[in-house]
């Protein structure tokens, strides 16, 4: 008998649930992509059969009603400048509380932790306030200013694991070489750091992307918006008009696609990061 | 002695401007709002006039029907996403960590819905669910099986239950994800040893496979709980909250109170000072609980 978990062959039981399991996966998937290019009369006639014929009418709308190449630009530069500020002063920051390891830094690294546990509804209200004394408010300075404060907790806190795996033999010789602490730092520890800080950045870029509730509040002004709120606030408008729901939802969705292709490694590592005993 | 002495300080002072940038917008921007939300809580502030009321918004919360009904949905969402997110995303990494064909498609597909905003998902759901035009009643009406069309998200039993499921949908891929990174952690030897001392099926999971992934199950429900005591976005895009109030989770009731239908701030604070106080406990209990089982191997 075999004793493998993974070399067992699987039951036509459980691969027949599995399939299903898979397909209602898939399905709603299919259905967006199907309804984006079907007439609304059509989408009524059979909501679930083929397209009779195809239209990109739908997204020719929606590319115009969420001013897709702005709201484009709005969130990829939020996603990018937050995420790549807050990535490299999390990761400066991992590194003094790893090496330095006494009980001050690691009072400061459980003051991150806690970060983790604070629900966005608690520093909403106060939020504003914040924003209004450094007059932030409709600025994308204040969200991401908010955004760099939101992610640093979860980001330390991953990078202070990969951080640990960093052997300190080469800092050591570049210090004794005379280079100093902080050319050191951006020199050899970051760039030995690249995976992790890529797992981080990936990871974030995601949350900021499918982020709502923020951009709504403190980037009201329409031509700041992000791809999310144009949707959200044209679903409130034209809330029957599905295909043109699906049409947007596949314009938000695209980028990440893209993303998750090209990075899936990645994200896989920053979310099982910890999950197995090291 | 004395330069000795400047030396240490100026490589202190190097140190802590390592920690300062991102502790700077951690502070500003969480902890220091955080921590106002106290101070507001205990007051009546409507975003311009502020009172001092003491603790009369606490008082207020355990009369009001609208926020019990929010504690109680909270509840409900809570320990079903958790147990069915979990459970599934469990029974999935046991059988998708075998080898066979099409097993990378499973799990990428599988996995694929969390990658996307909450809100998204919930706009489709609603759609698949909507009661006339609706995929669900109208392959029901197909069937012959009329009688079981419902108003999926119109009527707050079932809507509440979609809300779980539609969730349990989304993110039970993450939990997935998370226990066959357990699992393939798993020496290959123990199972072995097991073989030998007749440990099969069930025996076999609950003695070596269980408690080994210990740590995996500790991160992916902590999280799951961490999250779905939070849950906005898809309530947001399913129901609104509604009918009426009575879908509203605490997070959506916070929003409804500071910038949906008023501006109760200082409501609104009192209540998200509960919410973390709820989360808080939970957590610590949660992590003490699950890490001593981690310890006890």
């Amino acid at each position: 008998m075999n004793a493998s978990l993974s070399e067992k062959k699987l039951p036509a039981v459980w691969a027949g649930l599995l399939w299903i399991l898979t397909a209602l996966h898939i399905y709603p998937i299919l259905l967006v992509l199907l309804s984006s290019v079907r007439t609304k009369a059509d989408l009524a006639a059979s909501p679930f059969g083929l397209p009779k014929q195809l239209t990109f009418e739908y997204f020719a709308t929606a590319f115009q009603t969420m001013h897709y190449l702005r709201s484009l630009f709005n969130t990829g530069l939020i996603a990018c400048l937050s995420v790549g500020l807050c990535v490299v002063m999390a990761a400066m920051a991992a590194y003094a509380i790893v090496r330095r390891n006494n009980r001050f830094y690691r009072a400061m690294y459980i003051l991150f932790l806690a970060g983790i546990i604070i629900p966005f509804q608690m520093t909403m209200i106060p939020l504003y306030k914040v924003l209004q004394t450094f007059e932030l408010i409709n600025t994308f300075q204040g969200v991401i200013f908010i955004y760099i404060g939101s992610l640093a907790p979860f980001s330390v806190f991953l990078l202070c694991g990969f951080v640990k795996g960093v052997p300190r033999e080469l800092e050591e010789a570049a210090l004794i070489d005379g280079c100093g602490r902080y050319r050191t730092f951006f020199r050899i520890v970051l760039p030995l750091l690249k995976p992790a800080v890529t797992t981080v950045s990936v990871l974030n870029v995601f949350y900021v992307w499918n982020d709502f509730l923020l951009p709504m509040l403190y980037l009201s002004d329409s031509k700041k918006m992000t791809i999310t709120v144009q949707l959200a606030s044209f679903q409130g408008l034209y809330f029957n008009d599905w295909s043109l729901i699906f049409a947007g939802v596949c314009m938000i969705v695209l980028p990440m696609l893209i993303i998750y292709l090209i990075a899936q490694r990645f994200i896989i590592s920053g979310i099982t990061a910890g999950a197995v005993k090291g | 002695m004395n330069t000795l002495f400047r030396n240490r300080w100026k490589a202190e002072l190097q140190w802590l401007l390592f920690l300062v940038p991102a502790l700077a917008f951690y502070l500003v921007f969480i902890l220091l709002p955080t921590l106002s939300s106290t101070y507001y809580s205990l007051t009546d502030w409507d975003g311009i006039n502020s009172t001092f009321v003491g603790l009369a918004n606490y008082k207020e919360m355990f009369e009001d029907k609208m926020i019990l009904a929010s504690f109680r949905n909270t509840a409900l969402y809570t320990v079903g996403i958790t147990v069915l997110q979990n459970g599934l995303g469990l029974l999935a990494a046991l059988l998708l960590v075998r080898k066979f064909r099409g097993v990378n498609f499973m799990r990428t597909m599988i996995f694929l819905p969390y990658i996307f905003s909450s809100l998204l998902i919930g706009y489709v759901w609603g759609f698949i669910l909507e009661p006339n035009i609706g995929i669900v009643n109208t392959l029901l009406g197909a069937m012959g099986l009329d009688f079981l069309q419902a108003g999926w998200l119109s009527e707050p039993g079932i809507a509440r239950w979609m809300i779980v499921l539609i969730t349990t949908w989304q993110c039970l891929g993450y939990s997935m994800v998370i226990f066959i990174a357990g699992l393939q952690g798993i020496p290959q030897e123990l199972y072995e040893c097991g073989d030998l001392e007749g440990a099969t099926g069930f025996r076999r999971f609950r003695h070596i496979t269980f408690p080994l992934i210990a740590p995996a199950f500790t991160i992916s429900v902590t999280l799951t709980l961490i999250g779905d005591l939070q849950l906005f976005n898809q309530i947001y895009a399913l129901t609104g909250g509604g009918p009426g109030y009575a879908t509203e989770s605490v997070a959506t009731i916070i929003y409804r109170v500071g910038f949906g239908t008023g501006t109760q701030w200082g409501y609104g604070a009192a209540l998200s000072i509960t919410l973390f106080a709820v989360i808080l406990v939970l957590t610590v209990i949660l992590v003490t609980l699950l890490r001593r089982r981690e310890v006890e191997l």
